[in-house]
């Protein structure tokens, strides 16, 4: 399986896993670019063209599902994934409904990852660059700005009992 | 091979066998000593002594063996007490006696198992007042039995009257009773565990009290006759029996009870101390009264202290279980958080893994690069480990001593635990702690429970909080010398208004999902620390938590947690 000449952006505020995530790119022959939050991924989204984004849901400030969030509604269509640390139905439901492809649970073996990515890009429409003076302003920027209700149900407040795999 | 099973062999049976030998000559002994003391206690022209030991330490050995043993100890005791007897009264009357001896001992041993309990600790009011009453009930009809109540009833014998007989008799096998048994008893069970645990301080303070206790009776009963002008120095002796159990329970109190009656028998024989004035009947008398008036107060109050010491272990106990429930709570809270926590180096594990795995499969290899990954994965797996670490030690049942720890340390440890619960409520943390904040004195698995509880109550209640307003202040200060303190402050939705201490009370939440017990436990292992909990809201924005903990110079080291004994 190769996916040579995809060019993705790949989200995720802890460092490890950032280089991993390349490195795993990079020996699949797949070009990715990572960030460290989102504000860093739309900082750079100017005038680039990723053929997928990777997008962690959990990170400090704004995670992953805003960011699909805010671009699905602003009408931009980029084909992603999702990745998360937790095993979360809601979350899964959410990410299809902001048209994120799939909504993978970490750890994700490659060849699910890049699986999720080929279909992601094979369904989504041809995307050109993205030009933020087209009308889409960040959504930081923006008076008034509130997060959507993503995160509203607090995260520590969930209760899960549900055995988590792999949990003592 | 062969020779050490028969050694090993050998030596089990040389203890199953001198073992017993051991404790019968130490009982033979015993017995013989406490025969010949009866017989010197008694007073010139009285036929039966002040007390009688004998039967007591007869009591004491049975209650010590199990029923199937007893025909040994009584076979032991009989030759004994007939060898003592042997020169002094007839051989019918020594017999009688033996009999007499073993049948009474028999039953006030079944006596007191059925109604005092088995085994006799003197530590409950209950069972002090049982064993007493068992102990003048059987000496009573027992009294009834003797050669000397018999021939004065049939007038064969002239130097009592039968009710004095019957009382004397009575009153000095009960009292022989109350004041030997318990002894024996305590020490044969726990003396030596006592005495091996026993702190270099308690030992001086056994020292005085020993010293007190001779001090006093010597004052009340070994003083010429002028003592009769101050009767009311007898009453010196009751001050080190206070001391003794208050400190050292029914061990301590029944030894010290002993000691003194044994200085007060020496007195009244050496014709000193109060009693010097009377006939022999009525020192004999006064003595009895004196013994069971000191006894039943004394033996009383050191059974009451035990009870209270015992109950509140048992809180302190409960609290303990009710403390590591909780944390059990707190990590099923947390459950999500954590497996976010190990999901993540799991992700860069499998990534680089997989990586590797697809560079080891090219052409060319890149052997730097790979070397960079395992170097990764290795760096991962540590941290992954350290999460699991981390959470095993927050659920161990703690050893509940307290030990000085850095308030830094804690915090450190609790941003540790909840470093994915924190991250994911998207709370920004600020930490303000001194580098020379003075240590504080805990137990460190509980207090951190406690922090923990403060950090993750705090970040639920910034739920509603916009996220980039989330924040989480943790400062931390000396105050006045003797206290740290600490704050945790949110910008939450605050405490209910007016009622704001109510969220200590047990099953009071404001949340949907919480059982309700967290802070009202935080609080109560804060107290057992000696230290201070509550919350307050802010002015502006959200609640703030003040914790105080004694610093480790001004504990006195003796905290709720680990007293007892």
């Amino acid at each position: 399986m190769t996916e040579t000449g995809l060019s993705i952006a790949v989200v995720d505020d802890e460092e490890s896993v950032r280089v991993a995530l390349r490195r795993l790119c990079v020996a699949y022959g797949i070009d990715a670019e990572t960030f460290a939050s989102v504000e860093q991924l739309f900082d750079s989204l100017e005038g680039r063209r990723f053929d997928c984004l990777v997008l962690d849901a959990h990170m400090p400030g704004y995670g992953g599902l805003d960011a699909q969030t805010w671009l699905h509604e602003s009408g931009i269509r980029i084909p992603a994934v999702i990745i998360t640390g937790r095993d979360d139905d809601e979350m899964r439901i959410r990410s299809r409904e902001v048209g994120a492809t799939a909504c993978l649970c970490k750890p994700i073996d490659a060849e699910i990852l890049f699986g999720a990515i080929r279909l992601a890009v094979r369904n989504s429409p041809n995307h050109g660059p993205i030009r933020w003076s087209e009308g889409l302003k960040r959504p930081w920027e923006s008076p008034g700005a509130e997060p959507p209700a993503t995160d509203a149900p607090n995260a520590v407040r969930e209760r899960h009992y549900r055995p988590v795999p792999g949990f003592p | 091979m062969v020779e050490t099973a028969i050694a090993r062999d050998s030596s089990v049976a040389l203890n199953r066998f001198t073992l017993p030998v051991a404790q019968l000559v130490l009982l033979g002994a015993g017995y013989f000593l406490a025969a010949r003391l009866g017989l010197e206690f008694r007073f010139q022209s009285s036929q039966i002594g002040v007390v009688w030991p004998g039967s007591a330490v007869l009591v004491s050995a049975l209650l010590l063996t199990p029923r199937s043993s007893w025909w040994l100890v009584l076979a032991v005791v009989a030759p004994i007490h007939a060898a003592v007897m042997f020169d002094l009264v007839p051989v019918w009357r020594w017999a009688w006696q033996i009999v007499g001896n073993a049948i009474f001992a028999v039953s006030t041993v079944e006596a007191l198992r059925r109604v005092a309990g088995d085994p006799l600790h003197f530590g409950s009011r209950r069972q002090v007042l049982a064993f007493m009453a068992v102990c003048f009930a059987l000496a009573w009809i027992y009294a009834f039995t003797t050669p000397s109540f018999v021939r004065s009833l049939l007038g064969m014998e002239a130097v009592f009257e039968p009710p004095t007989a019957l009382l004397r008799t009575a009153l000095t096998n009960a009292t022989a009773i109350l004041l030997v048994t318990p002894p024996v008893l305590l020490w044969a069970r726990h003396g030596h565990h006592r005495l091996s645990q026993l702190p270099t301080r308690q030992a001086l303070e056994v020292v005085l009290i020993v010293g007190s206790t001779v001090a006093a009776s010597l004052v009340a009963f070994g003083t010429g006759p002028e003592i009769v002008r101050f009767p009311s120095l007898l009453l010196l002796t009751f001050l080190p029996l206070l001391w003794t159990a208050v400190r050292y329970g029914p061990l301590g109190a029944s030894t010290a009870l002993l000691c003194v009656a044994a200085l007060s028998i020496w007195g009244t024989g050496s014709r000193l101390g109060p009693f010097v004035m009377m006939t022999d009947a009525d020192k004999i008398l006064s003595l009895h009264l004196f013994w069971i008036l000191m006894w039943v107060p004394i033996m009383l109050l050191a059974a009451t202290i035990r009870e209270r010491d015992v109950a509140e272990e048992a809180l302190h106990r409960q609290r303990n279980q009710l403390a590591h429930v909780t944390r059990s709570a707190t990590v099923g809270e947390l459950s999500g958080a954590l497996a976010h926590e190990l999901r993540q180096p799991l992700m860069s594990i499998l990534a680089n893994a997989q990586a590797a795995l697809r560079l080891l499969s090219q052409e060319q290899l890149d052997l730097p690069e790979v070397r960079r990954i395992l170097e990764d994965i290795a760096q991962d797996d540590k941290h992954a480990a350290s999460v699991i670490g981390r959470l095993r030690s927050f659920m161990k049942d703690g050893k509940n001593q307290f030990e000085p720890i850095a308030v830094e340390s804690v915090v450190r440890d609790t941003l540790a635990l909840g470093h994915s619960a924190v991250e994911l409520s998207k709370v920004k943390v600020e930490l303000d702690i001194p580098a020379d904040l003075p240590r504080v004195r805990g137990d460190p698995v509980q207090l951190l429970q406690v922090v923990l509880n403060l950090v993750v109550n705090g970040c639920e209640a910034m739920g509603r909080t916009p996220p980039l307003e989330r924040r989480l202040t943790l400062r931390a200060m000396p105050q006045g010398g003797r206290f740290v303190e600490l704050l945790v402050a949110d910008s939450g939705s605050g405490l209910p208004k007016g009622e704001e201490d109510r969220v200590f009370e047990p099953f009071f939440t404001t949340k949907g999902n919480g059982l309700g017990l967290g802070l009202s436990i935080c609080r109560s292992i804060v107290m057992a620390h000696g230290g201070r909990l509550w919350g307050e809201n802010n002015p502006e924005r959200g609640a703030t938590f003040h914790l105080m903990l004694h610093t480790e110079s001004s504990h006195d080291g003796n905290g709720t947690l680990d007293r007892g004994r």
